[in-house]
């Protein structure tokens, strides 16, 4: 029963920016509706413009955008065609909106019940005393424990997931009719992700507003909406029932995409690689012709390259912007199967009849780096944070092994800590036979030929003066490995290794795209032929379509080359998909680790198993029944005393805060750190 | 907070031990001998010997620091080549008028350099903007002297409205506190600008925007706030700067002040007097900051609840 | 490569007459001296203290001498003592902050308590202590604006140190075994380039305006030398009777700084526009 009227309809929108290079197309005709009470899903990657069309709706664009075209019908009116002053009345009133960011989104020298309490005083024309009540009320509608003593909160004294929380109390104060989310979890962990998730689909049950909610993470929307929307280019290009698109998707894109996300079930599957869409995601400036996916497509001919496809309605409100949508169903069909069968492929250990040997690259013995809090004209001690407290890892030669945890885990410490990156390290890394952390700096240099390292982020991780021959170079010089005419010979031939051409050698880095500078990192770490990399959240940065790509390529130099990989990341399905052991790290301890299946199908470790029931789904009937964790990470300054998990930990007993849990093994590689599980 | 302030506190005396040992070793820098320059060139070396004595100047260097630094602690800042008369008192007379100055010219810069600092970011790409960061420009670059030159032409000389120089009436303040308040507006008005634009552009302006806020309250109650704080530093270091900064246009102006009091004393290589100038500038250099500092506290309560 | 750059520069048109303004300063210091009608020095007999005309542009002064030429011979002297005054300051900067923002610890407790030292005693007077030590001159006006600008260029260059040095492709270096010296040369001093050089250009033009200043008030250049201050320093005993005595120089002057500032404030846009000083 769909009214007459919807409460937002978009037609044709076009909104456009003004660049340096010209003017980019941000928003290139985009039209949807979206009903009272209803969920809509917009799923776009970068540059595909699901942010600047909620930034037109509410009329916030930055300065250098315009609305150049269409309509926004909100309850009949023509939102972009309102005066401003009008449009204020429906701010924060009618539609409210938040952001991804909530450690910037809230004013840092205001409280929390000042600037919740702000709209309630504007748009409902309440006095403070009783706007201020409201505010309490709506803390604790979000919530929020202690709700009337939060209120006196700045920002600075809350945790991310409690400012996300905070800003949905801010927005949901007025009953807007329509509430617009744009990646309002993206910032934070999976765990909170999951506690934010879950709030929104209750308060929305119980308010009845109706939501747009913007992402970029597929599997987040497939719980929440009614509808998604699908966008590339500036235009929207599949639109379908929730339950539809996951089965039943129609355009090449959408198609890709949902093949290219690790999945869960795919874990530990040996010789696995992800479906990949290949190319760049273009930018709103240089946008192809006709169908902007065309050039990335496995079934664009011809007639794609000229006219913008239409959105055209396959059946049951099902769109589609594809011309060739009938013919790709056929095509497509039986391709969507993966390489392997999974559910009987056998475990990449359980290949090995034999014991796994004892043969070790990398062995870490109770590493603990701790970073002392220094303060005042002394510099004295005044804590420490404890990042990576008591790790222990043995990887043997050729072993892909994952290193996951949320934010405060040490994941990303221990990996520096082994590559000697990081000051205050004790305990042992024995690599190879040699002892690194009692060599000094010195000493150690030869070494780092053996040990690389790839960053997370792409622009940050080269050099923006230096050109890429000279990049991947490098490392080459300090080593001697090659020099003059050979170097430059090896840099080119690992280019087009790792996907570049050899044209590239004299360009700068920033004339790449985010997934090709990662193929550069990964080139520079390759050029002194190391045996171990830590790949440090090496696609975490990236657009889900070159996430797989970079995936891939990681797998397949790694077969080729016989490297070792410690693989850190915060995503469980990525995480999964490439290793052959998981390691699970908490507040700086290893909770659980075990061969990558196994963990999959038998997690013992309750945070682990939480964790797999937090991450978010393509697939609605994998949901695990498993509660989601409450709570924030504690800081690693202060950890909680004996099991550093007990504070969210749903079995937690008396004894848990006395005693800390051994790492203790359960079974072939699996170990775990829990005095209760498994159920003894 | 408290905290805070104890550890301001304790680095603002480590600053202040730190200049005036750099100021004492400075000054026992300076080429020639204090007596001789004292008693002049005609005098016999038993008579710049005794006096070498009875200054202490014969003593180690290290006996002379510390007698200094008692001497400090006791308020007492040595005794005047020139005039041989306690700087101390010289200082006293002289430190009004360049407060006075100091302030004047301060207080005018603040009032205009932020009004116009926050209506060149609320209109910005507008004409208002250019023309407001043009005045600025020019404001930082003419020299104060040249302004209070042309300043004194034009209205002393031709329109004979202000008298050329001195100090006692309201309409001797007119010219110098111009001269100075136009540089320091222009400094306060760029400050504010850029640090308005800055902050417009946060994530929770756009928050508050999109709360429907108008565009007046997202200025005065969200922006100006966090816009001020990089304003109250500079402004709280140039008052400092000020402080000993008004040398030139105390010249112009023949200003009774300690500015010309530190020109005068180099040309006359009057060292005592020129430690204790900088001893006492610096000083309140050290104090300006440290109230600077607290009030962050009241402006940022990330730093209140630090 | 820097035509996203040139785009910006080419966007104010004021730019343009800045940078010509430059040249043409640039220009004077070069080769003035040889086009001046007069030397510096030459006394036109029965011509003091005459008004503009055709024959002395900008007048005369007290002792008969073309100021137009006066002023051109100024300019050489401005250019050297700005840009010298300047390099000293940047330099010395260079090396503390690089030391303070790459190797840290002690380093940079000591560099950076000697900076704030520094940093309290106003600049003027600061110069015009090590004048007091130095004795007045121009070398010695160059060498105490220098070190008077110091401790900002060591201000800059430590916190971009600071910040490039958290850059990941620096720890990529590090994790390739890369030595500290060529860390700093290759990756850490061409990426702090961009603040360094706007902070110089913003720095010449304070230093032109504190030797004139400081000549101002009788501690920089001394008479008969054709600098800009010391010339309004005599203009002043005739400002009744010669406006053009204080008109010229003093616009000459402030001509200078603003072509300089704008300059740099365009720089600044292009290479560093997140920061404000």
């Amino acid at each position: 029963m769909t009214p007459a009227r919807p409460l937002l309809e978009v037609n044709d929108l076009k909104t456009y920016f003004k660049t340096d290079e010209g003017i980019a197309k941000a928003v290139d005709g985009v039209s949807f509706r979206l009903d009272s009470g209803e969920t809509l899903g917009v799923v776009g990657e970068s540059g595909s413009g699901k942010s600047v069309t909620s930034l037109s709706i509410m009329r916030l664009l930055p300065r250098s955008g315009w609305i150049a075209g269409g309509e926004i019908l909100f309850d009949g009116e023509d939102l972009s065609r309102k005066p401003v002053n009008e449009m204020r009345e429906i701010r924060g009133n009618d539609i409210a909106m938040i952001f991804q960011e909530p450690m910037t989104s809230l004013n840092p020298v205001y409280t929390v019940g000042n600037q919740i309490s702000e709209a309630i005083m504007l748009h409902q024309r309440k006095g403070r005393r009783e706007a201020m009540k409201l505010a309490v009320e709506m803390l604790d509608l979000v919530g929020i424990p202690e709700a009337r003593k939060r209120c006196q909160s700045y920002p600075h004294q809350l945790s991310g997931g409690m400012r996300q929380r905070v800003m949905i109390a801010t927005a949901l104060s007025c009953n807007p009719k329509l509430l617009i989310a744009d990646e309002p979890t993206t910032a934070l962990d999976v765990s909170i992700q999951a506690q934010i998730i879950e709030l929104m689909k209750r308060l929305q049950r119980e308010l009845g507003m109706a939501m747009l909610y913007i992402t970029h993470d597929l599997a987040v929307v497939s719980s929440l909406a009614d509808r998604i929307m699908v966008m590339y280019g500036g235009r929207a290009v599949e639109v379908a029932k929730a339950e539809f698109l996951y089965s039943g998707a129609k355009m090449p894109y959408t198609l890709g995409l949902l093949r290219s996300v690790p999945r869960v079930d795919q874990a530990g599957v040996k010789g696995a690689r992800l479906r990949t869409i290949p190319g760049t995601v273009p930018s709103a400036m240089h946008l192809p012709s006709g169908c902007a996916f065309h050039p990335r497509c496995a079934f664009a001919k011809e007639i794609c390259t000229e006219d913008v496809p239409r959105l055209e309605d396959t059946g049951e409100g099902h769109m589609v912007r594809c011309v060739r949508w009938k013919e790709v169903r056929n095509e497509s069909n039986g391709e969507d199967v993966d390489v392997v069968d999974v559910t009987h492929a056998t475990n990449r250990a359980d290949e090995d009849e034999n014991e796994p040997g004892d043969d070790f690259l990398l062995r870490l013995n109770d590493l603990r780096t701790h970073f002392p809090i220094k303060r005042g004209l002394l510099s004295r001690e005044v804590g420490r944070i404890r990042a990576v407290d008591g790790v222990s890892i043995d990887i043997r030669p050729g072993e892909v092994v994952g290193l996951v945890g949320e934010s405060g885990s040490g994941k990303t410490t221990t990996g520096r800590s082994i590559l000697q990156l990081v000051d205050n390290v004790s305990g042992s890394i024995k690599f190879d036979g040699t002892e690194l952390n009692e060599l000094t700096r010195k000493e150690m240099r030869p070494h780092r030929k053996d040990l690389q390292i790839i960053f997370q982020d792409p622009f940050s991780s080269l050099n923006p003066r230096m050109t890429i021959g000279e990049i991947v170079g490098e490392g080459m010089e300090i080593h001697r490995i090659a020099r003059g005419k050979e170097k430059k010979e090896r840099v080119a031939v690992l280019l087009e290794r790792v996907g570049l051409s050899r044209d590239h050698l004299g360009s700068y880095p920033h004339e790449f795209s985010g997934g090709q500078r990662q193929r550069i990192a990964i080139a520079r770490a390759l050029a002194v032929e190391p045996r171990l990399i830590v790949a440090d959240e090496p696609v975490s940065a990236l657009d889900v379509s070159i996430q797989a790509q970079i995936i891939n390529l990681l797998l397949d130099l790694k077969e080729e080359f016989g490297l070792t990989l410690l693989f850190i990341a915060h995503d469980l399905g990525v995480i999964q998909f490439v290793s052959d052991r998981v390691v699970v790290m908490y507040l700086g301890k290893i909770m659980e680790t075990a061969p990558s299946r196994e963990l999959y199908l038998r997690p013992v470790h309750p945070y682990t198993e939480s964790l797999l029931a937090a991450v978010p789904t393509l697939d609605p009937e994998r949901k695990r029944n498993v509660p989601i964790l409450q709570g924030d990470i504690p800081s690693p300054i202060d950890p909680p005393s004996g099991c550093v998990f007990r504070t969210r930990c749903p079995i937690a007993t008396d004894r848990c805060a006395v005693e800390v849990p051994a790492l203790e093994s359960i079974g072939r590689e699996h170990l775990k750190a829990c005095l209760h599980r498994p159920g003894s | 907070m408290k905290h805070f302030i104890i550890r301001r506190a304790f680095a603002s005396v480590i600053v202040l031990w730190g200049v005036s040992t750099l100021i004492f070793f400075t000054v026992h820098m300076i080429p020639g001998d204090p007596a001789r320059v004292m008693l002049g060139v005609r005098a016999t070396p038993e008579r710049v010997e005794s006096l070498r004595e009875s200054m202490g100047l014969d003593d180690p260097l290290l006996t002379q620091y510390f007698r200094f630094f008692g001497n400090v602690a006791r308020g007492d800042l040595g005794r005047s080549f020139r005039t041989n008369r306690p700087v101390g008192h010289e200082i006293a007379v002289r430190i009004g008028p360049t407060v006075q100055l100091a302030f004047a010219g301060m207080g005018l810069a603040l009032i205009i350099g932020v009004s116009a600092g926050v209506l060149a970011a609320a209109f910005r790409d507008t004409w208002i903007e250019t023309v407001v960061m043009m005045v600025a420009m020019i404001g930082i670059s003419v020299p104060n002297f040249v302004l209070g030159m042309l300043l004194m032409l034009y209205f002393s000389l031709h329109l004979r409205w202000l008298p050329t120089m001195g100090h006692g009436t309201w309409q001797h303040f007119v010219a110098p506190v111009i001269s100075l308040g136009f540089l320091y507006s222009a400094i306060i008005a760029r400050i504010t600008r850029s640090s308005m634009v800055e902050i417009l552009g946060m994530d929770y302006i756009r928050s508050a925007r999109a709360k429907g806020l108008s565009e007046r309250v997202v200025m005065t109650k969200h922006a100006l706030k966090n816009g001020l704080i990089p304003v109250v530093t500079i402004a709280g270091l140039y008052l400092a700067v000020l402080l000993g900064g008004t040398v030139v246009v105390e010249t112009l102006f023949s200003w009774p002040g300690l500015g010309r009091l530190a020109v005068e004393s180099i040309l006359a290589r009057d060292y005592p007097m020129i430690q204790a100038i900088i001893l006492v500038i610096s000083s309140g250099f050290v104090l300006i900051n440290f109230l600077v500092d607290l009030s962050y506290g009241f402006l940022d309560p990330r730093i209140r609840y630090d | 490569m820097y035509r996203k750059q040139w785009n910006k520069f080419r966007a104010k048109k004021i730019n343009f007459l800045a940078a010509g303004f430059v040249a043409l300063l640039l220009f004077t210091a070069l080769f003035g001296p040889r086009l001046a009608p007069y030397s510096a020095r030459h006394q036109v007999p029965g011509s003091v203290l005459t008004s503009p005309s055709s024959a002395h542009w900008f007048g005369t002064d007290s002792l008969g001498r073309d100021l137009f030429s006066r002023v051109i011979h100024g300019t050489r002297i401005t250019v050297i003592m700005g840009v010298s005054a300047t390099f000293i300051a940047a330099f010395l900067g260079l090396v503390q902050g690089l030391i303070a923002g790459y190797y840290g610890r002690m380093w940079d407790t000591v560099i950076m308590r000697f900076t704030d030292i520094l940093l309290s005693i106003p600049g003027i007077l600061l110069a015009i202590t090590i004048i007091a030590v130095l004795g007045p001159g121009l070398n010695n006006v160059v060498i105490a604006i220098g070190i008077g600008s110091m401790p900002q260029f060591t201000r800059v260059v430590r916190g971009s140190v600071l910040a490039v040095k958290e850059e990941d492709y620096v720890t990529g270096a590090r994790a390739l075994g890369q030595n500290d010296f060529l860390i700093i040369v290759r990756h850490v001093l061409p990426n702090i380039m961009g603040p360094v050089i706007v902070l110089a250009t913003l720095r010449v033009a304070a230093a032109v305006l504190n030797a004139a200043a400081l000549s101002f008030v009788g501690l920089g250049a001394q008479p008969p030398t054709p600098e800009w201050g010391a010339m309004l320093n005599e203009a002043r005993r005739y400002m009744r009777q010669a406006w053009w005595y204080t008109v010229f120089p003093g616009g000459a002057l402030a001509l200078t700084v603003l072509s300089i500032n704008i300059l740099g404030d365009s720089l600044r846009d292009i290479l560093d526009p997140r920061t404000y000083y």
